[in-house]
């Protein structure tokens, strides 16, 4: 008790040098918990955007590629599905529910939607969750449009305003379909998922606006003059589909029966599995963030560890006191060590409460501009290890000032030599 | 007897002998002054006499426990438990209080801490005591750097002679003090020491403070080595 009292009084005695030593360490100790956080609920929320689907169903491609077109939209699909085919999946008998998707079109950088009402109803996220309305309903008529919870928030849309979508997935595209403007009957609630990223419009209002349009471009009148209410609107061709089942136990059956299907080449995932696939081509980029944070915290402990050392030398008469009062060379040894246990304490309470704070403030501001969304949960086990792992090499760190001093005052005695 | 060196000889690997002394020896309540011009070879003595070297040959012994006999991790506990050190200067530890720094031994020595409780009933109670003593009652909480180098002085003596150890080495102690502070310092000391039962050795090169010792000697007498 005698030295940990000594210690702290010493490092008081230090308080500038001391201080900078605990700063440096807590922002390495926040960087690396940051970042272990940061990845830990990125990998939460990947893995939660969807649930409750059995099988997605595509063209046939890469299932990473599906996967990410059909549910993250990013990328674009390299062919389509026959209404067809999704006829036949959806009329399968173990099949409970589809949901059609039709992508191609977007919105100010957001992608549009093409699908039915079953989406609301069937598509569920997170711990099963289903989607739920904000304000509003579904789209009922033709040009009605239902927005995710981020397009209206960042794009200031209300209920009854009107938009135009443009063709193509450009953020800037110049070909829109302003003949035939949506307007907003519903807004979804968030999810923290795609889901918020996105328009939705009925495949009969993807199939109307897109009449006059050959190979991509819009060229009025070639669609025939025919009035939008007696055409038949029923799309000749869509993206992909979801696939509830009626009974899990027949996931792969069904899988192998749409992979072996004759009429054209699909192919059928399992989302839960894909995702797994995904997060482990991820894992690169994942895991160079933590080796740079950890080294980071390496570079913080080599801070401390210069401080501690060329503090030493100046100490010399410090440790000969202590000699002199019946101190042996392992009290000096110990007292190095515990003020290098208090330092790398301190800068672990101060880094994990910085952490807290920054992600306190700073969550709003992720959740808006990334879309990240962050919990602000107590250190996971995991984290606690991290930290501990931290304490330990700070405290082997503090071994070499320790066996410095200790031969310091082996050599040195009571003599003062400075 | 309190120290007994016999026939002791240290010097460091192949150096001419530093230290050679046949026999020195300071009796219980003895207050010895040693002349050691600088370059006798003084600081190696002090390192033998309070156990941090060990002799070549011959033997160091105090209150009749040879240092020889014991291992270094001994020799520290011994030191702690009989040995009150003063230095030339800057003897504090400045992060800690007065009271704290008068304190210190008692927290490595548990015969030390045992005597003070026995006498005073606590280790404050003697510290105040020993410090009233000394002249230093009101400075109790004073911070270390704010007193003069006399005062910091005269706390090092409280400190050295706190729970009452059997012998006292002062190694310098008045070279930074005035000519007055300083015979009032070695007066303070000796009264202190008689005091507290203990002997004392008091090294200096000033040859014109030996007249307020018992006996007085001189290294480069006592010392064979070293002569070079």
């Amino acid at each position: 008790m005698l030295l940990l009292r000594i210690a702290a009084k010493s490092l008081i005695n230090r308080r500038t040098s001391v201080l900078l030593t605990i700063i440096s360490i807590a922002v390495s100790v926040a960087l690396l918990l940051g970042v272990e956080k940061i990845r830990d609920q990125a990998k939460q929320s990947f893995t939660n955007t969807i649930s409750g689907t059995d099988l997605i169903v595509g063209a046939r491609s890469g299932s990473v590629q599906l996967l990410l077109y059909s549910v993250f939209r990013i990328g674009n699909a390299s062919n389509n599905i026959t209404w067809q085919s999704y006829q036949d999946i959806a009329g399968h008998s173990k099949v409970a529910w589809t949901i059609p998707i039709s992508l191609g079109d977007s919105h100010r950088g957001y992608r549009v939607v093409g699908t039915n009402t079953d989406y609301f109803k069937h598509y569920k996220y997170g711990r099963k969750q289903p989607l739920v309305f904000a304000q509003g309903l579904a789209f009922s008529a033709l040009h009605d449009v239902v927005l995710g919870a981020e397009v209206a928030a960042k794009l200031g849309y209300r209920m009854g305003d009107e938009l135009v979508v443009a063709h193509g997935t450009g953020n800037a595209s110049f070909a829109k379909h302003e003949d035939q403007p949506f307007r907003v009957t519903g807004i979804l609630a968030p999810t923290g998922t795609p889901v918020d990223r996105a328009l939705y419009v009925s495949l009969e209002a993807i199939e109307a606006i897109h009449i006059d349009w050959q190979a991509g471009t819009y060229l009025p009148g070639s669609g025939g003059s025919e009035p939008l209410e007696t055409r038949n609107l029923q799309p000749q061709a869509i993206t992909a589909i979801m696939v509830g089942l009626k009974s899990k136990v027949a996931t792969f059956q069904l899988q192998r029966a749409v992979n072996n299907y004759r009429k054209e080449p699909l192919l059928a995932i399992l989302p839960g599995v894909a995702l797994q696939e995904l997060w482990s081509m991820l894992n690169v980029a994942e895991n160079a963030m933590l080796v740079i944070s950890a080294c980071v915290v390496l570079s913080g402990l080599f801070g401390m560890l210069t401080v501690l050392l060329s503090g030493l030398n100046e100490r010399r008469r410090e440790m000969a006191i202590l000699r002199s009062v019946g101190a042996r060379p392992a009290h000096i040894y110990c007292l190095l060590v515990m003020e290098t246990c208090l330092l790398v304490s301190m800068g672990i309470l101060l880094g994990t409460g910085l952490l807290f704070v920054a992600l306190a403030a700073g969550l709003s501001f992720l959740e808006t501009e990334f879309g990240l969304y962050l919990q602000l949960t107590w250190l996971s086990l995991h984290e606690l290890g991290l930290l501990g792992i931290i304490f330990i090499a700070g405290l082997c760190t503090g071994l070499i000032p320790g066996y410095r001093a200790y031969r310091y005052s082996l050599a040195d005695g009571m003599t003062i030599r400075i | 007897m309190t120290l007994t060196l016999t026939d002791i000889c240290f010097g460091w690997p192949e150096q001419p002998v530093l230290i050679d002394i046949q026999h020195f020896e300071i009796s219980r309540g003895e207050k010895v002054f040693l002349y050691g011009p600088s370059g006798s070879g003084k600081s190696t003595l002090l390192n033998l006499i309070s156990g941090i070297q060990q002799p070549l040959s011959g033997c160091v012994s105090a209150l009749g426990t040879s240092f020889g006999a014991l291992n270094s991790r001994q020799r520290d506990r011994f030191r702690a438990d009989h040995l009150g050190l003063i230095f030339q200067q800057f003897n504090l530890l400045p992060y800690l209080s007065v009271q704290d720094n008068v304190l210190l031994p008692c927290g490595f020595s548990d015969l030390r801490r045992k005597r003070v409780i026995d006498t005073y009933g606590s280790e404050v109670a003697g510290a105040t005591a020993l410090l009233e003593r000394l002249g230093l009652g009101s400075l109790m909480d004073r911070e270390v750097a704010r007193l003069s180098i006399g005062q910091q002085q005269r706390v090092a003596a409280a400190r050295a002679l706190i729970g009452e150890p059997e012998l006292i080495i002062a190694d310098e102690p008045t070279s930074a003090l005035d000519t007055d502070s300083r015979a009032r310092f070695i007066e303070l000391l000796s009264e202190q020491s008689e005091l507290s039962n203990s002997s004392l050795l008091f090294v200096s090169h000033d040859l014109s403070l030996a007249s307020h010792f018992d006996r007085s000697i001189a290294l480069t007498d006592l010392n064979q080595g070293g002569q070079n």
